[in-house]
């Protein structure tokens, strides 16, 4: 959301930017520009019957429908940047943490430790309660009994990850059938 | 000791250059890399290494990070 905040801010002051040059030199006739030539009548026209109408209650109902929907839009933007950004590191205890490469790293690590499983990839997310949330895809052949691998893998990863102290809070696993050609590992 | 994702855990103190400790007048933030065979869960050698920083920080809040893990032998890569 800030990434999405940043760009639409850059593009509102940049567009400030330009609107200021124009008012400047309209305001100021420079370069033969005058404000008495802009085509702005028409526009203010619009919006005052716009707002006349608005007052009266006579919107039609596909005006209305648009002006709610741009307000749930703005009441969502709203409540997103009310949300706390997600933390950078996954907290242990009071006080200490561990980064989020470690955790992914270790689960990478002991996912392809399992014979079935032929690669994976690993996404980690930490949260403000202690505890990392991690999303494992694994590979496996085709044909093999993914619910066996699933559950074998999950009590491993839990396992070893619990020997080592590092948190996990919540481990979704997703099993992918890939052609070993196109693995990291073809055979375990 | 840990540098930091971006290396950016230092402290500067005229021309000397402390890494892997970060000193603000709040905080005192101490980045490790732990190397296996690990001694002891990785959160209890964090907490040690807290709980023996912490009374010299003078007041400040003391976070331990663990920035890596590393086996025997991979330190120079």
């Amino acid at each position: 959301m800030r990434v999405f905040n940043r760009i639409f801010m850059i593009l509102l002051f940049a567009g400030l930017f330009v609107l200021g040059v124009y008012t400047v030199v309209f305001a100021f006739d420079l370069f033969d520009y005058q404000l008495e030539s802009l085509p702005v009548k028409d526009f203010v026209r619009g919006v005052q019957d716009f707002v006349g109408s608005v007052e009266d209650g006579g919107l039609s109902v596909l005006t209305q429908a648009f002006l709610i929907l741009l307000a749930i839009l703005g009441l969502i933007w709203f409540i997103s940047e009310l949300r706390p950004s997600a933390p950078r590191r996954v907290r242990m205890g009071r006080g200490t943490y561990v980064t989020r490469s470690v955790v992914q790293d270790e689960v990478s690590t002991v996912a392809e430790e399992v014979p079935d499983v032929l690669g994976s990839s690993v996404n980690v997310k930490a949260r403000r309660s202690p505890g990392a949330q991690v999303g494992l895809e694994a590979r496996v052949r085709r044909g093999e009994d993914l619910g066996t691998i699933k559950s074998g893998l999950q009590s491993t990863v839990r396992e070893r990850l619990s020997e080592k102290g590092l948190p996990l809070s919540k481990l979704n696993i997703k099993l992918v059938e890939a052609d070993p050609r196109q693995t990291k590992t073809r055979v375990q | 000791m840990g540098r930091g994702r971006f290396v950016e855990a230092a402290t500067y103190e005229g021309t000397e250059k402390v890494s892997g400790v970060v000193v603000t007048p709040e905080d005192l933030e101490i980045h490790i890399v732990a190397r296996y065979p690990l001694p002891s869960p990785i959160p209890e050698i964090a907490e040690n290494i807290r709980e023996r920083v912490a009374p010299e920080a003078g007041g400040r809040k003391t976070v331990v990070v663990v920035d890596d893990l590393e086996v025997a032998g991979d330190e120079g890569l």
